[in-house]
């Protein structure tokens, strides 16, 4: 399909695949007024997958397009997340905000407010960069202003410049970033990283879903964290004891109003009810309350009501002669001491009685008083005949005294379970912040994680159609004859793809040698183009045979005229494939550099970090020498794009010269559309 | 009856295979659009992990193709799959009874 056809229209922009994570077929898509085809970019995108397909098969295929689904982790979910940690004792408060309550937390509560806050610092960094990338994305999609978005969304705090600005600061000082970039301050002023970041990186779907994805992934693991709450039969023991104790509270009000009805002296009712409670609540003895209560009581009366005590002291006192009397008939026998004994008993049970009976009838009204103190022993002192209270006060106190019963044994639970509860929930709660803090430090990872697999993803998918655009090539030179020339590339495509980094395919487990990285990334570095030349020569004459008129020849007995054959298919392969060559081992160099000291069970790293690492003046030659190469194919690409946005924003790559790091990730994270391209370009 | 055989990592690369080729034609065709094998993809992969045995994977085909009818011949070619099967163990039982 031809490329432009009128100024109207133009090829899918860089931009646009780096708005969709993927890369496009350029030249065969094109769209009219900014408006894409979306079946062409449908059959475009079939035609990438297959590729992918055949080299790493369907899952991959699954899993890629799986991976470009729109993941969010909007507001809510941020703040319910802060939730969960801090040992569940954080809540939202007023204005969405954290509120963490420490009581009953002893010792604990440093070490909860610590993992409080190291969530709220990990969540808060991760969410500005998730808010941010959410507007930037939907303001890109819909055209509206990042204040508008963030209004629709309802982001009202911070302000958009000071969003973007926490959020690509955090991007760029990850450990992704730096380890990639590790002089990036001194490679372009602050504002020009931030744009860079935000052109290459944060635009792009792919980095805020997989962010997004970690997230939700953190927040699946908070929801198994172990309960610390409180152990809920403490809960019902407390709740045991509350009821206990209301019941006491009540029966004792019972008992004050039959006392009032019953006309007995109660100054103030209140106050004798509280009493009574008090008694019902701290008397040792459950069943002996009732009687300490009674007397209690009837010893207030008593003191009370004079009158009545002298009636009582009468009757005492008449008993008290009564029994003596049938005991006096018979003293004559008793022998003299115990006639003396008695006697003295007598007499003074008879001086008591003549004492207590002119008192009786003293009293202004001996039968009122008389009555009115049967009515006070019938009302309290009644009892049954097994020797029980059954009085009617009593009876009122008996629900009380059952609730004091019920107190006593709630409070033994409680405090049995109470000791062995706070010894549980301590362990739960230590258990807890285990786990909370595991989650944390895989939180804070989750930008790096989150750019190294984007920087994967696409260096996988610039390797998958790298075999695509070689094969098409190969069958290309095949067609017109040229097989040495199509039996080199093949080649050289196989040194590609196992010299620095090699796939298996059995186990799927990449092996990335980074002593070979660095030596070639050196040879590149000192000789230039010539080293150019002596890598794919290497790679070209490897094994000792070069394909020659159809046929392989040990290279070691080849006659000058074979040997000048051979060194100028070099040379023509050199042309064609060595910008190919070049930029990617560039980009397994960056690859290498951003694992780090990876330790993925999908990874296998040879060699050292140390392998990778340039000096100042090799740095500074790579850029002499391959500046230009890096600078993006001319046939529209993700480069190009990204180099045209750039440059719209001010910075120009190529003229940093000491930049070339940045302009090795530039190339990485543009270059998919270039390799895109090229092997896209001859589809009919 | 068939049996129900598990469903082993091999079977599952084989359904992811024939599964990520059918969308690919798809697109290719031009029949769905880039979005709906997006959609299809992120219900497929995590319905994958759950399955356990052959009854299951069939239920899951005809659910996948309920949704995407792209699908059905995947889910055809596997209730042919599943007949042949069926018919085999008829045929061995009969074969083993007359002996």
């Amino acid at each position: 399909m031809a490329g432009p056809s009128s100024p109207d229209q133009r090829p899918i922009s860089g931009a646009d695949m780096l708005v969709h994570g993927r890369t496009k077929e350029i030249g065969t898509v094109t769209v009219a007024a900014g408006v894409e085809d979306p079946t062409a970019k449908a059959i475009q995108r079939g035609n990438e997958l297959a590729a992918i397909k055949a080299e790493r098969g369907g899952g991959e295929v699954l899993a890629g397009l799986e991976s470009q689904k729109r993941r969010s982790f909007d507001l809510s979910r941020q703040t319910a997340l802060r939730t969960r940690f801090g040992a569940g004792r954080a809540e939202v408060g007023d204005g969405g905000k954290i509120v963490l309550n420490k009581d009953g937390l002893g010792v604990d509560a440093a070490s909860v407010e610590s993992n409080s806050k190291s969530a709220e610092r990990v969540i808060g960094q991760v969410s500005s960069v998730l808010n941010y990338t959410e507007v930037i994305l939907e303001a890109q999609k819909t055209g509206k202003t990042p204040e508008a978005v963030m209004k629709d969304k309802k982001i009202k705090k911070p302000e958009w410049s000071d969003l973007r600005s926490s959020a690509l600061n955090a991007i760029i000082d990850t450990d992704a970033i730096r380890s990639l970039m590790p002089d990036l301050d001194q490679l372009s002023d602050k504002a020009e990283q931030l744009k860079f970041i935000e052109n290459a990186l944060a635009k792009d779907p792919a980095f805020h879903s997989k962010i997004a994805e970690k997230m939700i992934a953190a927040e699946a693991r908070t929801r198994e964290f172990t309960s610390a709450a409180s152990d809920g039969e403490l809960d019902v023991h407390q709740e045991t004891s509350k009821a206990s104790k209301e019941a006491m509270a009540a029966s004792a009000r019972d008992a004050v109003d039959k006392m009032v009805t019953a006309g007995l002296s109660i100054p103030d009712a209140d106050a004798q009810a509280q009493a009574i409670q008090k008694m019902l609540e701290t008397g040792t003895n459950p069943d002996q309350i009732t009687a300490q209560i009674l007397a209690a009581v009837r010893s207030q009366q008593m003191a009370a009501r004079p009158d009545m005590a002298i009636v009582e002291n009468f009757y005492v006192a008449k008993a008290k002669y009564d029994a003596l009397l049938p005991r006096m008939k018979g003293i004559k026998s008793l022998p003299a001491t115990a006639q003396t004994r008695l006697q003295d008993e007598f007499d003074k049970a008879d001086a008591a009685l003549t004492t207590t009976e002119t008192q009786f009838t003293s009293l202004a009204d001996p039968v009122a008083s008389e009555q009115a103190l049967v009515a006070l022993n019938g009302l309290l002192s009644a009892k049954s005949e097994n020797g029980i209270y059954n009085s009617p006060i009593a009876q009122d106190l008996a629900g009380g005294v059952a609730a004091r019963k019920r107190l006593t044994e709630s409070e033994q639970a409680y405090k049995k379970k109470a000791a062995s509860g706070r010894e549980k929930e301590s362990d739960a709660r230590a258990q807890r912040l285990a786990e909370e803090s595991d989650v944390i430090t895989d939180m804070e990872s989750i930008l790096s994680e989150s750019i190294g697999e984007v920087l994967s993803d696409r260096l996988q998918e610039m390797r998958s159609l790298d075999v695509l655009r070689r094969q098409k090539d190969e069958q290309a030179l095949e067609e017109t004859g040229k097989k040495d020339e199509a039996e080199a590339l093949k080649k050289l495509g196989t040194a590609v793809e196992s010299n620095w980094s090699k796939l298996d395919m059995k186990d799927r487990k990449r092996t990335i040698d980074r002593a070979q990285i660095g030596a070639d990334v050196r040879i590149l570095a000192y000789k230039g183009q010539e080293g150019l030349r002596n890598l794919i020569r290497r790679d070209l004459v490897k094994g000792g045979q070069f394909s020659l008129d159809g046929a392989l020849v040990d290279v070691n007995t080849m006659t000058p005229e074979q040997t000048e054959k051979m060194e100028a298919l070099i040379d023509s392969v050199l042309q064609q494939e060595g910008q190919n060559y070049a930029r990617r081992l560039f980009a397994d160099f960056i690859e290498a550099r951003q694992l780090g000291n990876s330790r993925s069970k999908d990874i296998e790293l040879t060699g050292t970090l140390k392998n990778l690492g340039l000096k100042d003046h090799e740095w500074d030659l790579l850029a002499k020498n391959f500046e230009g190469m890096i600078t993006p194919h001319s046939q529209s690409s993700g480069g190009a794009e990204l180099m045209a946005q750039l440059q719209k924003e001010g910075i120009d790559i190529k003229g940093k010269g000491g930049s070339f790091l940045l302009s090795l990730l530039f190339m990485l994270l543009g270059t998919v559309g270039v390799a895109s391209a090229a092997a896209f370009k001859k589809t009919p | 009856m068939a049996l129900n055989l598990p469903f082993s990592a091999s079977e599952k690369k084989r359904i992811e295979d024939l599964l990520a080729d059918r969308i690919i034609l798809a697109l290719q065709q031009g029949e769905i659009l880039e979005e709906v094998a997006i959609d299809a993809a992120s219900f497929i992969r995590p319905q994958l992990e759950t399955i356990q045995d052959r009854n299951q994977l069939v239920a899951f085909l005809q659910e996948l193709t309920s949704r995407w009818s792209f699908f059905a011949s995947v889910y055809q070619d596997e209730k042919k799959v599943e007949l042949i099967g069926k018919i085999e163990t008829e045929l061995s039982q009969m074969s083993a009874n007359q002996r």
